[in-house]
């Protein structure tokens, strides 16, 4: 069996956060994830597309932190059956579900998911908005917009406007605009491994800290966008201080009206963000940061922040 | 951006003429309809389209639900679904096996004669979209390749 490749500098990085299970996550990223999908209510309703897929052979367990979300539990390809193609059932990952149950947007908002390609949490964001309010869908990338544009159009969404823009200038048009924001940025995909050796091959220091400085733009541009009291997530699904820790602390310096929110889902194992990286010291609201491992539930790795905007900033 | 086009209320009333002689079904007069180029329709909300106005860099907006082609509606697969029961001429009833091959791509030989160009697929109570009635009493679908199901 081929044994995954790892850069000098991902060595040196997983070894630099105790907290880590390098042994379990090495395990966990030889393995492919459990597969899972969310119910897409806004095409039928929960319990019919349960029974077809019952019908089918399809054994399902549900996620207790994602609304809609089921664990495959039999060796099924989803991704070829009517329910699929028909947009009955989208294949997402279970730990992938997790920012937009912590974003929570309700009917009526307006929300802006600002990384939205190829639309996973968007279409999962319109299912929590039933119809109801707008959701902006943007992404820099057009090649990746199409795939954005099939889901959306798959999942049967009416109330999604689909945008290519580079997100550090929204604030120029929708300054202040936006109920709910989620900013899930490009990272360096330490937390999807199992999907994409490459990732572990490739991974250094120099990569995670020039991307660190683009998803800070990112987040910055998003927590712009918000109305005072609205909220942000910022989500990665990468493990590496320098694009998540670092990240929300170089934001709460420099918006003096953030405020960091705690992280509580049901059952999903999460670890506290890290207050010390490499000598470098956190401010210590990180801690309501969450992590979440790999191999913790044979699932991606995620980071997530959640935000408040308390007043106009300076 | 490119301007939004919404249906105004005599193209939405030929619109729905057009529906309810080739489908029975009802119309979408309290939707907002807007036209995206070569006859396509779109559904939307008024909020959406509000917000549009503010935002650079608009794609799209809103579904997919038809398209005009001369005197005929095509109805994409989340159009139908949208009107599904409602829908009650030029319907055609499919089996299990022919619902796969249907959401395959490939033509459905039909039982009986039909003189119409599409008809809307039900399964159970799934609506898969319209197929274009050919001379040969086959109906070919109109499911988009990214959407087909892969032989197996």
């Amino acid at each position: 069996m081929n044994s995954i490749k790892m850069s000098e500098d991902l060595k040196n990085l997983l070894y630099s956060i105790p907290e880590i299970d390098v042994e379990s996550l090495l395990g966990s990223y030889q393995k492919p994830m459990r597969e899972s999908i969310r119910i897409n209510t806004l095409k039928a309703r929960e319990e019919d597309v349960l029974y077809m897929l019952k019908e089918k052979g399809v054994e399902l367990e549900k996620i207790p932190w994602a609304r809609y979300g089921y664990w495959v539990l039999n060796d099924v390809n989803i991704s070829n059956t009517i329910e699929h193609m028909l947009g009955l059932v989208y294949i997402q990952g279970a730990v992938s579900m997790a920012p937009v149950e912590v974003l929570s947007p309700k009917p009526g908002e307006l929300v802006l998911d600002l990384c939205a390609a190829p639309g996973s949490k968007t279409t999962q964001i319109a299912q929590f908005m039933q119809g109801e309010g707008v959701i902006v869908a943007n992404d820099v990338n057009l090649k990746r917009i199409r795939a954005l544009s099939s889901n959306v159009q798959r999942c049967g969404i009416i109330n999604c406007i689909i945008t290519q823009a580079d997100g550090r200038r929204f604030p120029l048009w929708a300054k202040g605009f936006f109920d709910k924001v989620l900013v899930d940025a490009p990272c360096t995909s330490l937390g999807i491994v199992s999907k994409d050796w490459g990732a572990a091959k490739k991974w250094s220091f120099r990569a995670s800290e020039r991307l660190s400085k683009l998803q800070l733009s990112l987040a910055i541009s998003g927590f712009e966008c918000l109305k005072v009291g609205g909220t942000m997530v910022y989500a990665t699904c990468t493990l590496s201080p320098q694009e998540n820790e670092w990240v929300i602390d170089r934001l709460i310096a420099s918006k003096p009206n953030a405020r960091l929110e705690s992280i509580n889902l049901e059952g999903l194992k999460m670890k506290k963000g890290l207050l010390e990286w490499q000598h470098e010291k956190f401010n210590p609201e990180i801690e309501r940061c969450v992590r979440v491992y790999p191999y913790e539930h044979e699932a991606e790795g995620f980071f997530m922040a959640k935000i408040v905007k308390e007043s106009d900033g300076p | 951006m490119k301007k939004i086009v919404l249906l105004n209320s005599s193209k939405k009333s030929a619109f729905q003429t057009l529906l309810e002689r080739q489908y029975g079904a009802e119309d979408f007069s309290d939707k907002v309809l807007i036209q995206a180029g070569e006859g396509k329709i779109r559904l939307t909300t008024s909020d959406t389209i509000k917000v549009a106005e503010k935002m650079r860099g608009v794609q799209s907006l809103g579904l997919y639900i038809a398209k005009i082609e001369g005197q005929e509606v095509v109805l994409s697969i989340e159009g139908s679904q949208i009107l599904c029961n409602r829908i009650t001429r030029n319907r055609i009833e499919l089996t299990e096996e022919q619902a796969k091959l249907w959401m395959e791509g490939a033509p459905i030989q039909l039982d009986k004669f039909t003189a119409v160009k599409y008809v809307v697929a039900f399964y159970k109570h799934l609506c898969l979209g319209c197929g274009r009635v050919s001379a040969d009493g086959k109906v070919y679908p109109q499911v988009p390749k990214w959407r087909r199901l892969q032989q197996e």
